[in-house]
Parts: structure tokens; C-alpha cells; sequence
């Protein structure tokens, strides 16, 4: 019987797989990034180097018209023409001066650019390599061949460069400024030319690579647009410097200066708009022609394209060419990794191309090197589909072609590797906008099916098991008639579709059938739709899910659910100030406000994210440099383990239901867990602050390890189990006296002490044991946090219950019979079900609880120490798991108790009806925690999927989305356990003790 | 004092309409023209004291004359900007002068809407005793000579209550998420603000809610009940109290909305928003309480008329 509910919610939790699984294979695309080097001791696999040195200079946001002799007309007058020395020399000396138009892959983010452009690959955003978390590159490039070859690299510019690089440059000639302060036009840029003359200057200084990069332009096209006086003078400003610098340029030092992607017509970029793809490339050899005066080169190998709005045609090439053709002109392998081809006029030096033909030949063969090594790891299926046509190109190439028939050699190397490209973008950097549509209306068809029965489920009373059973059999059946039906519409569609397969078709057909035939089956009569239920709108989810439209408010959020969570009491607060008896009046107002103030203590902790400085102070940690509990913290944590069960024992003693499993996991086996715990950490903090000295860390590590073991293991195995065994709260005590009515007979009478709270008590029991488990896990900061939660879940429990006996009472009043009030059965609405705004703040402590646990909608907030809690190395699969419970373990606990809202005070007679309803109002407290979640998640979707052209969609969005989609599978696992462990058990336990005491 | 207490409250509460025909009488005597006149004052005012009254004295005084050379467009604009300049250069002033403003404004209003009350109490009175009780004519005329002492003794506990609110609403507003250390005059004044605007006013037309069991006690908490947990006012008095007030606590709300964004604007400081916000919502709900009270009225000018016309030609008939 307790499984019809079950199958409901494994049904919900179904749809919201699919939908996850189809919409992330669309969003998140992902790429296995190659850890391999490209190795030459030989010299083979390069050139000999035409120029020793190089000078790299980056100009942020330089827009090829910026630099073109060509510009659109008509020319602007602040942004067109200014810069004018490359053109100037690409006129005057045509064979050392060559001037680009390249295309930057989207997203035209700095960071993502230097890793294409330095890589010669097309990131994505998760490159899936050893290194998840960090911006740090794991790929080959150029910078780390400079490296290998023990060249030493000077650097001065954008910060970004030295978290790509963190260890890569010469430490005595990095001068990195901070990139983040787009409102100052000027620092950064004075910093490069204060340090970048001098090193040119100065014939004995070490550096083989000098990397340069200004952000003037940048930001003044963010702050003001390329319109603008302002930027005429900062380009004024970088034609001066790149005179200077030409000046001073020795004849064997090559000089590069490209803008790592261009800019809207407003001065922004980030999108794939044809203004932020085009970013300008200059190459300059003060000494050597690089080009020979009289070459010929093949009109096929000078692609060339139209600037928007110009006349006339300049030569276009990829921007990632510049990774292969910087590492041969300099005598340096090219990047394991790249997927550029080198630019023909760079290697022209004889008449006939010969060292283009051999620069080329290495350009195809390493290409063709990484595609097999590609093809042969875990991520080689995804080349499937393009695998044949490259190998047929590949054997069409002739690599020892006469001279005669060198045009065609050229031609099906180029086709070759760009061949590869154009299969390797579709791959990587395209969104698959078919898949993502089916995840999206998957999520959008659950979510309204998973409300609507919870709206049906409220609206039938003791029918309802009837009618689930009946709707289960629909969609169970609509799940394999839409697998059949998605079976016709991939045969026939998969041919005008791209990017769709099969199992996808399956899945989809499938879920949006039986969504279908659930949404039609629970769909609410018109009539039962009032003006009443207006006043119903769940305001605070609404406006939750809104502001994921908001880059600020997700950056935000954890101060826009305070606000929330606060809000969503407030119409409790009313219905206490006008409740009809002081107790009652007491109960709600004093509850509410200790949920108040547990949620805004909560509030206290937090870890900043990166957008929210500089309004933001790191507080779960003792600063933002130092991550140790904060002093106060280390202090509370012990009296907290003890204070903690005492709390949860006092808010059972209301109910009298202190008793049973109560008495002992609470004063006992609770309190040893939470210290152990704690303990846990304190030995961690002593550990890694080296406060008992460096001889202490075998010992003190030991000691931490034994702990955790001992907590979670005792939870796990001794919790539990005793819970299994003896789960409810109850005191039998039954006397025997004499009946004086009826002469010399006696009675039995049998007091049942906890019987008000029968359901209640032993589900907070099992509660409270999934509390113990985590509490190891988390950091103590967060478990002052995670006692708050807990204090505040009950106080909320406490309030719908007070709030509840208002509404009966005046339901009573209403009903004109008064003295209905003072028979006791009528005081308990039997029929009353659960509110969505009982609901509203259960859910919103979840998110709530992940914040202030020292999370973030940010990949950097994951808190990896906890990897090493059970173990003192990684440990399969426990690391993860850890890190898991960690991360989502607040969301779980929180979510698991929303089972109570249907629990938590409900009398166990008469039997079978309060069961019944107790197992319904449970399905639906379960259902409308999965549908908040859910709803969050279609709308972190939703604006994901609009904004993924956005500059901060990698940052902001994408990150949120990921955390969305986690949390629904998180909370709807965390439901189903509640539901089908927890109140699966209580509901045998109760109903099979109390039905033989029903009142006749 | 307790004496006054009594006799305050049960007037309020007889206006308050717990019987169905007082309302119904107080249709008839609805002082639309003045009402409607005394709330666009009123509300004028409050903006005035909202947007240029902070930029006094020493910006309007200095820089606004200087503004004014000849008049074209770019001027007006260069007005502007400098009037959004000056109003968010220092948030706490700009607050401080809300409150001031507010505050002799509220006190107005607060007195305007208890001599409406002490006359509709008067109509009911004349309307309900065909003759004229003469005890309590003496009682009102008493009253009224004892006018001043006992509207300043009124206003004085209302001015109390106020500052008790205030710190109430500052608590409530540190949990909702306000900063619990830094900024504590910022928000103590926009909490100020939203007091002298919400709690003034019905605290000098119904008196302190008092917590004694008497029956007088008893109405008033009552009344405040219905009026601010229940939100369900009666009398276009009680409307004139409750929209207002409800108007300005959720402006105040919704006021905090837009601090969150990164615009980076000068008057997303705190707690310029929500101060602003709660004084629009106030005129928004002062608005809506005239609108709503003066459709009620004419609905039942309207009822009577055709009740009148029914009955005539009833008589006719018969």
C-alpha cells in the first residue's frame, strides 16, 4: 500500500532524470583535454627557428577593423585609423609585415582565448581533465614548450595570464595587474609600458618570450563603447607604445600583437556575434623577410573574407593558427593538442615553398597524432560519425609528392586538419539546441504534471489510493508506448534532426507521453478553481525562480533566499498575532521567531564568491586567506554537540513523545556522534595549524581518522539498525484497578505517553540519525549552521501545527456549531491537507543550508579537505562521496524532512484512516519539495538556455544550472528515502500497534 | 490617563463600525471634496518630503539658483542629475529628512483624520438619538475645550509607540537580512521612516493598544487586530489607516529588491530603496484607501437613492 505513493515519486523522479540527462548533453558539452606533451629531443618534429625571440603583445578586445587599412565605411573617427603603424608597415615592407583578420571561437572570454590561443584547441567549460576545479591549464601549448625547452618567459599585463599559467614565467619578470576593475582604463596599461620599455631596452635581459597584455581597449569599449572620444586616445596611447617597442626591437626578435577577440558594436564581447569573433593579428620580423619576394603562393591557401561594412577583402585565418605557426618560426614543437594550421606567408621563404610544405607536413601529422590519440581514450566515440571521412582524407594525402604536385599535397593536408577542426568544433563548441529544447520541455511537462498531482492528491481524501492506483497503470503503460512512439519519430525525423540518437528518441518519447497522460488524468475541473486560490500563489518560489534571469541576483542568492525564507513566514506571523487563544498565540509568534532567528544566524556564514566582492566578508572561515574555523566557532563546537540533541528532546516533550528510541538516540547515541564529530574537526584545525607541532601529525591524524570512522560508522550501523528494531516514541503503561461501578471487576487502563505525536517522533528520530551521519562532513562553522537548520526545521514543524489548529478553530467558528470546539476529535481537521506555503520554507532552508555551509553556486566553493575525511589518502569510492555529502548533504537533510510536514503532531486514531491519510499527506509533502526543486531547476535552465551567449553564462549560469540539476536528483532521492525507508517504517510500526485500540 | 484611554477608544471603536449600520450611516456623510483634497495635500507633500526636501538646505540654496541660468533642456537635466547626486550623496541625511518631513506631515494627517473620526462619532450620535443628549453635548464640549493638553498628551504616546515600532522594525529588518553590526543608523532611520509613516497615524486616531483584560482594552487590541493582522478595515477611516500603512511595509519590501542588481548606481545605497519604497507605497495605499472609500460611498448614495425610489413607488401602488 505505502508503495503506491513510492511509485509516484520514482515515476517524478524519472521524468526529472530524462529531462536533466537530454538537457545537459545539449548544454554542457564536454572534451577530454589530453594531458600529453609533444616530445622532440630529436628536432624532428620542428623547424630550424627563423627569430630567437619574441615579443607577444595582446591588446584585449582588439576588433580587426581597429587595425585595417580597409575599415568599414564610413570610417569612425575614434576608433578606425588610429592605430595605424601595422598597416603602415605591412604597406612599406609587405614581406616582414603581415597584417590578419582572425577568427576567435566563442565564447570570446579572455580566459578561453588564451587557452585556444595558447593551446592552438577550442576549449569548452568543462575540459574534462585531471584538474577539474581550478583555470589553470593541463594541455600542452606553447607556453609550457617554451618551458620545456628552458626558455625563460617574461610577463606584464592581465592577471589572467598567471592563473593559466601559475608557474610558467620567470618570477623575477611577472608583473601581473588585476583584470577584474573594468571601471579604471588606464593601470594595467601603464604597469605594461613601465615594465615592457625597460626589458626591451635592456640587450641583457634573459627573457626568450615576453608576453604583453594591455586592457585599455577593452575596458573603455565596456565603460563607453568604441564610440568615444575616450577610445581614440587609448588607441592613440597603444599606437605610440607599439612604436616604441618597434623601435627598440632587435632584428632576430618576431613581434605578434593580436587582440585575443573584438567587441560588439556597444564595446562588449563574451557571444558569437560577427564583431566579437573578429579579433586582428599582426606579425612583424624587423630582420629577416619571412615572406620571399617572388613567392607564389596558391590562391586556395589565402582564404580571405569581407569585413561587415568594408569593401574591400583581407586575409581571414583561424586564430588558433597562430599556436602551430609561433612554435615552428620559433624552432619548437607544436602543441600536443592543436588543431590549427600554420599560416602559409609566414613560412614562405623560398620560392617554392619548401619550408611551408615541411612546416605544413608537421602540422598534419601532429593533427592526425592527437585525432588517434583522441579516438583512442575514453571520449573516442564522439568522433564516431566524422572518423571515416578523416581517414579517407587522411590517405588521399601523398606525402612524398614531387615538386610538380605540390598543390595538391597543400590542398589535402589544409582540408585534412581543417577538416579536423570543423569535426572537432561541432563537437565541442556548438550547443546541441535540438537536445537542449527535448530536456527543456521535459522539465517544463514534469514539473506542471508533478504540480498538478500534487493538487489532486490534496483535493481527494481517503479515495486517493484508488486513484494513484489507477494512474499508475497509465503511465507505466504510456512509458512504453512512448518508447515506441519516440522509436517512429526517430526513424522518421533523425534524418532532418541532427544531433538526436536513439536512446534520446527512447527517453523522450517516453517520458513526455506519460507526462502527457499524468498531466491529462490530474488536470484541476474549472470549477474547482475559485478566486480563493489566488491568494495560494507561491510568491516566494516565483520569485526564486525569476531571479535566476539575473546574473546579480544569482551571484546573490544566498541574500535573496534570507529575504525569502524571512518573507515566507510572514503569513504565519499574521494568522498568530489574530489567533483566537493566547496559547496558540505564544506557540506560533515565539516559534516563528526562533525560526527567524536560527535563519538569520544561519545567514551569518558564508564564503564569498568571487562577483561578490567587494560587499561580501568571508565569515565560515577565520578570514579569506586563512581557512580555519573562526575562534568563536572552535569554542561553541563542543557545548553545540551537547546542546543540540537536548533542543531536539525538548520540542519532542511537548508532545510527551521524549520517550521510546527517543531516550536513547538522543541523550545518548546523538550527543556521542555530533562530539566525535566536532572533535573530527578541532583535531583537524590543531593538525593544520601545526599548534602541537610537527611530531604530533601521525598521532593527531589517527585521532581524526578513528573519529569519523567511529561517528559515521556508529550512525550507520548501531543508529539505525536500533531505529529499525524499535522505532517509535511511545510509553505503555497499562495499570489495572478496580471498576467501581461495577462492583468487584476491574478495568485496565492503558496510558500511551508520545501518542499525540506517534507518527511524528520516531520520523524526527530517523532524522536526526541522517543529521549524525553528516555531520562529520561538514566544516564546524557549518555545523553550528547545520544545529540552526535542525532548530529551525522544528520550530517551523511547531508553527504549521499551531497554524493549523487556528485554521480548525476557525473552521469550527465558521461552521456555527461553537461547541463542536469542545469535542477534541473535530479540533483535528482530518481532511485539512498540506499547504504549498508549509512547503515554501522547507525547501528554501535547503537551499539556505547549502549557503551558508560554505557553498556557492560556484565550482571553487567545493570544499575537497573533505575528501580525506575517512581516509587520510583518496580512497575509492569514498573520496567522492564525501565530497558529495558534503556538498549536498545539507539539501538531503533538509529534504528529508519534509516527510514531517504531514507526521509531526498526527495522532495515530482511528486506524486505518489516519494512516491513509498520513501516507497521503507524506507523498504530497515529498512531491512539493520536488517540485520546488524542480521548478528552480527548469528556470535555471530556461535562463541558462537563453543566455548561453552571455558573457557570464560559464560563470554564473552554467554553474547554477549544474547545481539546480544536482540538487533535484539530490532532493528527489533524499524524498523517496524518507518516504519509502522512513515512513514506510513508522507507518507499519503505528498502524500495526494501534489498531486494535480503536474507539468503538 | 486611563480615563482619556477609555474615552478615545470606544469612540474609535464605535466608528470602527462593529455594527453593520454605522457604516451604513457613515456612507452618507462621506466628506468626499475634503478627503479627496487633504489626500492629494497630503500625498504632494510626502513626495515633495521625499525627493526635495533632503536637497535642502545648503544644495538648493547654493547650486540650484546657480542651475537655473536659462532654463533650456540640458539644464533641467543637469537639475536632475544633480538632484539624484545630492540625494544619494549621503544616505543617512537624505533618510533624516524623510523623517522630519514625514514626521510634522503624519502629524497633520494623524490629526486631520481624528477630528473626521470625532465628527463622524458626532453624526452618529445626533443620527442615532433623535433628541439631542444633552450629557453628552457637555461631554464633547468638555472635550473640546480641553482640546490642546489632550491632543498633546495623545500625540506624545502616539510619538512612543512610534519609536517602539521603530526598534521592532529594525529588529525584523536585521532579519530579513539587513546588516546586523555595520550601517545601524542607515537602517535604524529608514525603520524610523516606516514607523512615522505606518504606526503615527492609527496610533493617535485609535490609541495604544493596550495588553489590560478590560473590555475597553479588550476592543481597542481588537481593533488593532482586525485592522493590522487581519488587514480588514471597515470605515474609510480605518482605510485611510490600514492601505497607507500596509502600502508603506510593502514598498519598504519590495525596495529592497533592486540593491541586489550590479548597476553600480549611486542610489542603490542603503537604505535609499527600501526608504523610498516605503514612502511610495504610502501614497500608492493612500490613493487606493480614496478610491476604494469614495466607489463604497457613491455605491450606497446610489443604493439609497434607488432604496428611496422603490419605496415611493411602492406608496404609490399601494
Amino acid at each position: 500500500m505505502a508503495s503506491l505513493g513510492l511509485s509516484l515519486l520514482f515515476w517524478v523522479f524519472f521524468i526529472h532524470l530524462a529531462g536533466i540527462y537530454l538537457y545537459t548533453r545539449g548544454f554542457l558539452l564536454t572534451r577530454l583535454a589530453l594531458s600529453d606533451v609533444n616530445h622532440c629531443e630529436d628536432g624532428q618534429c620542428t623547424l630550424s627557428p627563423t627569430h630567437k625571440r619574441a615579443v607577444l603583445l595582446v591588446i584585449d578586445a582588439l576588433r580587426f577593423d581597429f587595425l585595417s587599412p580597409n575599415p568599414p565605411h564610413p570610417p569612425s573617427p575614434y576608433h578606425h585609423n588610429i592605430l595605424r603603424l601595422p598597416q603602415e608597415l605591412t604597406a612599406a615592407r609587405p614581406t616582414h609585415s603581415f597584417l590578419f583578420e582572425t577568427f576567435s571561437d566563442p565564447p570570446t572570454t579572455t580566459l578561453q582565448r588564451l587557452k585556444g590561443i595558447t593551446t592552438g584547441s577550442l576549449p569548452t567549460f568543462i575540459d574534462m581533465g585531471s584538474n577539474f576545479g581550478g583555470s589553470s591549464i593541463n594541455e600542452d601549448s606553447f607556453i609550457s614548450q617554451f618551458q620545456a625547452a628552458g626558455k625563460k618567459i617574461a610577463f606584464m599585463g592581465d592577471d589572467t595570464w598567471t592563473t593559466v599559467f601559475p608557474h610558467s614565467f620567470d618570477p623575477n619578470m611577472t608583473f601581473p595587474y588585476d583584470s577584474f576593475n573594468v571601471e579604471d582604463l588606464h593601470t594595467v596599461d601603464e604597469g605594461v609600458i613601465q615594465h615592457l620599455l625597460p626589458l626591451l631596452q635592456d640587450r641583457a635581459a634573459s627573457w626568450d618570450l615576453l608576453i604583453g597584455h594591455f586592457l585599455g581597449v577593452d575596458h573603455v569599449g565596456h565603460r563607453v563603447g568604441p564610440d568615444h572620444p575616450t577610445m581614440r586616445a587609448k588607441q592613440q596611447q597603444m599606437d605610440d607604445v607599439l612604436r616604441r617597442v618597434v623601435d627598440l626591437l632587435d632584428d632576430d626578435t618576431l613581434l605578434i600583437l593580436l587582440g585575443d577577440h573584438g567587441m560588439d558594436r556597444k564595446g562588449d564581447h563574451g557571444g558569437d556575434g560577427d564583431h566579437e569573433t573578429s579579433a586582428a593579428l599582426w606579425v612583424y620580423s624587423k630582420g629577416p623577410a619571412l615572406l620571399h619576394p617572388k613567392a607564389a603562393i596558391p590562391a586556395h591557401l589565402l582564404t580571405s573574407r569581407v569585413f561587415p561594412g568594408a569593401t574591400v577583402p583581407n586575409r581571414h585565418i583561424q586564430q588558433i593558427d597562430l599556436a602551430p605557426t609561433l612554435s615552428l618560426l620559433l624552432g619548437l614543437p607544436i602543441p600536443f593538442n592543436n588543431l590549427g594550421t600554420v599560416i602559409p606567408e609566414l613560412f614562405w621563404h623560398d620560392k617554392t615553398g619548401k619550408d611551408y610544405t615541411r612546416a605544413l607536413t608537421l602540422n598534419a601529422r601532429q593533427v592526425k597524432r592527437y585525432l588517434d590519440t583522441y579516438r583512442a581514450s575514453a571520449s573516442g566515440g564522439e568522433l564516431d560519425s566524422a572518423w571515416e571521412e578523416l581517414e579517407r582524407i587522411w590517405q588521399s594525402i601523398d606525402f612524398d609528392a614531387k615538386a610538380t604536385d605540390q598543390d595538391a599535397q597543400w590542398r589535402a593536408m589544409t582540408t585534412y586538419t581543417r577538416q579536423a577542426l570543423a569535426v572537432c568544433r561541432a563537437l565541442w563548441a556548438q550547443f546541441n539546441v535540438s537536445l537542449m529544447t527535448l530536456g527543456l520541455t521535459l522539465l517544463a511537462t514534469g514539473t506542471l504534471a508533478a504540480s498538478l498531482l500534487y493538487l489532486k492528491l490534496g483535493a481527494l481524501q481517503e479515495k486517493w489510493e484508488s486513484w494513484t492506483g489507477e494512474v499508475q497503470r497509465w503511465y507505466v503503460t504510456s512509458m512504453f508506448s512512448g518508447a515506441l512512439l519516440g522509436f517512429v519519430g526517430y526513424i522518421t525525423v533523425s534524418r532532418y534532426v541532427k544531433g538526436i540518437g536513439l536512446f534520446e528518441a527512447l527517453l523522450f518519447g517516453s517520458a513526455l507521453t506519460s507526462s502527457l497522460v499524468v498531466i491529462a488524468s490530474a488536470r484541476p475541473s474549472i470549477s474547482s478553481m475559485s478566486l480563493r486560490s489566488l491568494t495560494s500563489i507561491p510568491i516566494p518560489l516565483i520569485l526564486h525562480a525569476l531571479a535566476f534571469a539575473s546574473n546579480s541576483f544569482t551571484v546573490w542568492e544566498d541574500h535573496v533566499v534570507t529575504f525569502l525564507l524571512i518573507t515566507s513566514i510572514v503569513p504565519s506571523v499574521f494568522v498568530g498575532v489574530a489567533a483566537p487563544t493566547s496559547r496558540l498565540r505564544y506557540r506560533i509568534l515565539g516559534f516563528s521567531a526562533l525560526f527567524a532567528v536560527s535563519v538569520r544566524l544561519m545567514a551569518v556564514s558564508t564564503v564569498c564568491r568571487e562577483e561578490q566582492q567587494p560587499y561580501c566578508h568571508v565569515t565560515f572561515f577565520a578570514s579569506s586567506s586563512l581557512p580555519s574555523p573562526p575562534p568563536f566557532v572552535l569554542v561553541l563546537s563542543l557545548p553545540i554537540a551537547f546542546a543540540l540533541p537536548w533542543v531536539i528532546k525538548r520540542f519532542l516533550k511537548i508532545s510527551q513523545s521524549d520517550k521510546g528510541a527517543a531516550a536513547i538516540v538522543l541523550p545518548w547515541i546523538l550527543p556521542s556522534t555530533l562530539l566525535l564529530g566536532s572533535a573530527f574537526w578541532v583535531i583537524e584545525h590543531l593538525d593544520s595549524s601545526e599548534a602541537l607541532g610537527p611530531e604530533w601529525a601521525g598521532t593527531l591524524r589517527l585521532g581524526r581518522t578513528l573519529c569519523a570512522r567511529f561517528a559515521m560508522g556508529g550512525v550507520l550501523l548501531f543508529g539505525y539498525a536500533l531505529w529499525w528494531l524499535v522505532p517509535l516514541c511511545l510509553k505503555i503503561s497499562t495499570e489495572t484497578k478496580p471498576d467501581h461501578t461495577a462492583g468487584g471487576r476491574t478495568k485496565t487502563e492503558v496510558t500511551v505517553l508520545g501518542f499525540a505525536n506517534a507518527y511524528g517522533a520516531p520520523y524526527v528520530i530517523f532524522w536526526c540519525l541522517f543529521l549524525g551521519l553528516l555531520y562529520p562532513v561538514i566544516q564546524l562553522t557549518g555545523q553550528v549552521v547545520l544545529a540552526l537548520a535542525a532548530v529551525a526545521v522544528l520550530a517551523h514543524l511547531e508553527v504549521v501545527d499551531s497554524v493549523r489548529d487556528v485554521r480548525g478553530l476557525e473552521a469550527v467558528f465558521a461552521s456555527g456549531n461553537p461547541s463542536a470546539i469542545l469535542k477534541p476529535d473535530t479540533l483535528q481537521p482530518a481532511s485539512a491537507p498540506i499547504r504549498f506555503s508549509e512547503i515554501t520554507p522547507l525547501a528554501l532552508i535547503a537551499v539556505h543550508a547549502f549557503f551558508t555551509t560554505g557553498h556557492q553556486a560556484a565550482i571553487p566553493s567545493i570544499q575537497w579537505k573533505t575528501a580525506f575525511v575517512l581516509t587520510p589518502t583518496l580512497t575509492y569510492p569514498f573520496s567522492p562521496l564525501l565530497v558529495v555529502l558534503n556538498t549536498f548533504g545539507p539539501h538531503f537533510l533538509i529534504a528529508l524532512a519534509s516527510p514531517l510536514l504531514a507526521l509531526y503532531n498526527v495522532a495515530p486514531l482511528p486506524q486505518p484512516t489516519a494512516d491513509v491519510k498520513v501516507r497521503r499527506d507524506a507523498a504530497r509533502a515529498a512531491l512539493g519539495m520536488m517540485v520546488y526543486h524542480a521548478a528552480l531547476l527548469l528556470s535555471s535552465a530556461v535562463c541558462s538556455a537563453w543566455l548561453r551567449r552571455h558573457l557570464m553564462v560559464w560563470k554564473i549560469f552554467a554553474p547554477r544550472f549544474m547545481l539546480a540539476a544536482v540538487t533535484v536528483v539530490v532532493v528527489d532521492v533524499a524524498v523517496l528515502f524518507g518516504v519509502g525507508v522512513g515512513v514506510g517504517r513508522v507507518s507499519d510500526a503505528v498502524s500495526k500497534l494501534f489498531v486494535a485500540m480503536n474507539p468503538k | 490617563m486611563p480615563s482619556r484611554k477609555v474615552r478615545t477608544t470606544p469612540a474609535s471603536s464605535i466608528s470602527a463600525g462593529s455594527q453593520p449600520e454605522v457604516s451604513l450611516e457613515a456612507g452618507s456623510f462621506f466628506p468626499f471634496a475634503r478627503y479627496t483634497s487633504v489626500v492629494g495635500v497630503h500625498t504632494s507633500l510626502l513626495a515633495f518630503s521625499a525627493l526635495l526636501l533632503p536637497t535642502t538646505p545648503t544644495s538648493l540654496l547654493t547650486k540650484g539658483v546657480s542651475l537655473y541660468p536659462n532654463g533650456s533642456a540640458t539644464a533641467e537635466d543637469g537639475f536632475r542629475r544633480d538632484i539624484v547626486g545630492v540625494l544619494t550623496e549621503n544616505p543617512v541625511r537624505t533618510v533624516a529628512w524623510m523623517c522630519v518631513g514625514s514626521l510634522i506631515l503624519q502629524g497633520w494627517w494623524a490629526s486631520w483624520l481624528n477630528t473626521w473620526s470625532i465628527e463622524l462619532r458626532g453624526h452618529a450620535n445626533a443620527k442615532g438619538n433623535s433628541a439631542p443628549n444633552s450629557a453628552e453635548m457637555t461631554k464633547q464640549m468638555l472635550e473640546r475645550r480641553d482640546w490642546g493638553n489632550q491632543r498633546l498628551a495623545a500625540f506624545g504616546r502616539a510619538i512612543s509607540m512610534t519609536l517602539a515600532a521603530s526598534i521592532a522594525f529594525h529588529v525584523v529588518t536585521v532579519l530579513f537580512g539587513a546588516p546586523i553590526s555595520s550601517h545601524p543608523l542607515h537602517t535604524f532611520l529608514m525603520n524610523l521612516l516606516l514607523a512615522i509613516l505606518a504606526v503615527l497615524p492609527p496610533a493617535y486616531v485609535l490609541g495604544l493598544p493596550s495588553t489590560g483584560s478590560d473590555s475597553p482594552s479588550l476592543v481597542s487590541r481588537l481593533t488593532w487586530i482586525r485592522l493590522f493582522a487581519e488587514l480588514s478595515p471597515r470605515t474609510p477611516i480605518e482605510r485611510a489607516l490600514v492601505y497607507p500603512a500596509a502600502g508603506a511595509a510593502m514598498g519598504c519590501w519590495v525596495g529592497a529588491i533592486p540593491i541586489g542588481l550590479d548597476w553600480e548606481r549611486s542610489w542603490q545605497a542603503w537604505p535609499l530603496t527600501p526608504a523610498f519604497g516605503a514612502m511610495g507605497g504610502y501614497i500608492v495605499g493612500s490613493l487606493i484607501a480614496l478610491v476604494t472609500s469614495a466607489t463604497f460611498a457613491f455605491a450606497q448614495v446610489g443604493r439609497e437613492a434607488r432604496d428611496a425610489q422603490a419605496q415611493a413607488s411602492k406608496a404609490k401602488r399601494s
